[in-house]
């Protein structure tokens, strides 16, 4: 009996769904701190002159 | 991308992101963040919601089996921040080193892609560089190539 090969299914696209009453996170502690340390890094090396458009960066 | 991935649900400003591992340790909730910083500098954030005490904690390592979802997942989460802020310059920093190095991980196992859409520096003991896999990095930066049809 013949036998089809089995073929590697791609997996599905993930759904995207926008939730309006998502959870504000904005205070979390721990999101905030890795903004402070964020703005640090920012602060203290800039960002590449090849990242920025026109080499500057508008704080 | 070709990976099994989470669906994920994402706030009206596109900031906050949410999805479920799901696994041996049931199902988790994590939650990626993007912040603007300065201009359209936006600084990348990833943790778990520590349900108990309704805060995020991003030192935790979950084991839920499915670390190539997770990170497939936040790679789509990142995709489609940058398709929504195709100016944005997005810097990310692991909270400890095994986050980093997640990262890392994050960025190796979607080189090919990565490369051919993104430029990407890591930040050394001297400052940015352009990134090299293998090396270890403090932080990364990353946004869509110049002149591509975005």
């Amino acid at each position: 009996m013949a036998t089809s090969k089995s073929r590697k299914k791609k997996p599905r696209e993930p759904k995207i769904t926008i939730n309006r009453n998502m959870t504000d996170y904005s205070n979390d502690p721990v999101f905030v701190k890795k903004a402070e340390r964020a703005k640090e890094i920012i602060d203290k090396w800039g960002i590449p002159d090849h990242f920025l458009d026109k080499g500057k960066l508008d704080k | 991308m070709h990976l099994e991935r989470y669906d994920f649900e994402k706030d009206p400003e596109n900031l906050h992101y949410e999805f479920f591992s799901i696994g041996p340790k049931g199902k988790i909730k994590k939650v990626v963040e993007f912040r603007r910083m300065y201009s359209h500098i936006y600084n990348l954030a990833f943790g778990d919601w520590y349900y108990l005490e309704k805060r995020i904690d991003d030192t935790i390592i979950t084991n839920n089996n499915d670390r190539d979802k997770v990170l497939a997942t936040v790679a789509n989460v990142v995709i489609s921040f940058m398709k929504d802020h195709p100016k944005a310059i997005l810097l990310a920093e692991g909270s400890t080193q095994s986050r980093n190095r997640l990262y890392r991980m994050g960025i190796a196992k979607f080189w090919g892609e990565i490369i051919q859409h993104y430029d990407i520096n890591g930040l050394t003991d001297c400052g940015w560089e352009y990134y090299q896999k293998g090396r270890n990095y403090e932080a990364f930066l990353l946004k869509l190539k110049l002149n591509l049809n975005h």
